[in-house]
């Protein structure tokens, strides 16, 4: 049943359906120098608890919310990122309490929408819920990683191998390609 | 910016941006002298299904439901869902089947008479698959032995030998 969930929440994350979660991960990690990679580790470990504790609290049924407000929230937090990120001023990064609480936060709305897919998964299962959830949430963990590794080991060497790629070209780019994403899920 | 973010919010299509998924159950255990088979399909997936068949409005799990319905699904379900039980393609008994209490699907009971021992079983369920890019197929067995599977049957899936 683990191997079951595992697969299912791995299958989830690299679905074209699931861009809206690459779209996410491509405009945090555009975010940050990919030298940083401390604070990158910390961000992404940010929004995978944001994600798994709302992901386990909707399996659980501690709380049951609108599931089309959920689906439309999602596209939303990637906007908002992608638009702090390129905004002229930098609005959030400097306080790092505020930027890790924001990813936090963003993490829980996604954590819902995953639920919707488990709950549809588990559909009339009267079986023990752990095992689906941390099979489906450590699916759902390698298949980000397996995303976001090659996105950070690109823009590694785009900094050393070019003196004209800085920050500024590295998050404009990330966080361009997840605006337009965001938008295409919003009204496409 | 603020204006352009609320304004953003008010004019979000909430309903068309639902998704949607595609999953079907079955439960196969075996008992002493039979398995009981139940399977549980989304009946809107079904109606799509039979309506690109040609089948309209058959009106699934409806008071007004076409009297075809039951032969119709229990032929679907002999062509996707195909057991192997000692080396044979097993035929069964339809037993029945009820609408699932939020309405939105089927739970069909199946039964198939066992032949003594159970040597080998594997198993293949192509349920909407054809007709759904996205549709994923759990099924569970559990055999008289304790052999428990939790299996997942998608577009591409083969058939899967248990035993």
């Amino acid at each position: 049943m683990f191997k079951l969930y595992l697969q299912l929440g791995f299958e989830h994350i690299l679905d074209v359906a699931a861009i809206d979660h690459l779209g996410f991960l491509l405009v945090l990690v555009s975010s940050i120098n990919p030298k940083h990679t401390k604070k990158l580790v910390g961000l992404i470990t940010a929004f995978t608890i944001g994600h798994s504790v709302s992901l386990a609290a909707a399996t659980l049924n501690w709380v049951d919310i609108d599931t089309g407000i959920i689906e439309s929230l999602i596209p939303i937090t990637i906007l908002i990122s992608a638009l702090i990120n390129l905004a002229p001023t930098k609005i959030l990064p400097k306080n790092n309490r505020l930027l890790f609480g924001t990813v936090i936060f963003f993490g829980l709305i996604h954590g819902l929408g995953f639920s919707n897919y488990l709950s549809e998964a588990m559909r009339n299962s009267d079986k023990s819920i752990l095992i689906p959830l941390l099979g489906f949430n450590i699916g759902v963990e390698l298949a980000q990683l397996l995303l976001v590794a090659p996105i950070v080991i690109i823009g590694s060497i785009l900094y050393n191998r070019n003196e004209k790629f800085n920050e500024k070209l590295w998050t404009y780019t990330g966080s361009g390609i997840g605006l337009i994403i965001s938008l295409y899920i919003i009204f496409g | 910016m603020k204006a352009f973010l609320f304004s953003l919010c008010l004019c979000l299509p909430f309903e068309s941006s639902l998704h949607e998924y595609f999953f079907s159950h079955t439960d196969i255990i075996e008992k002493e002298t039979t398995f009981e088979i139940s399977c549980n399909i989304f009946i809107d997936d079904l109606e799509n299904m039979f309506e690109a068949d040609g089948f309209k409005a058959l009106n699934l799990g409806t008071t007004k439901e076409d009297p075809r319905v039951d032969s119709l699904l229990n032929n679907y379900v002999k062509d996707k869902l195909k057991l192997n039980i000692n080396k044979q393609a097993a035929s069964w008994d339809w037993i029945g089947k009820e609408v699932s209490e939020d309405l939105m699907s089927f739970w069909i009971y199946l039964e198939v008479p066992k032949k003594g021992k159970t040597n080998t079983f594997s198993i293949d369920n192509k349920i909407l698959t054809e007709s759904i890019a996205q549709q994923k197929n759990i099924v569970n067995v559990l055999l008289e032995d304790n052999t428990k599977r939790y299996l997942l049957f998608q577009k591409a899936s083969k058939t899967k030998i248990i035993k």
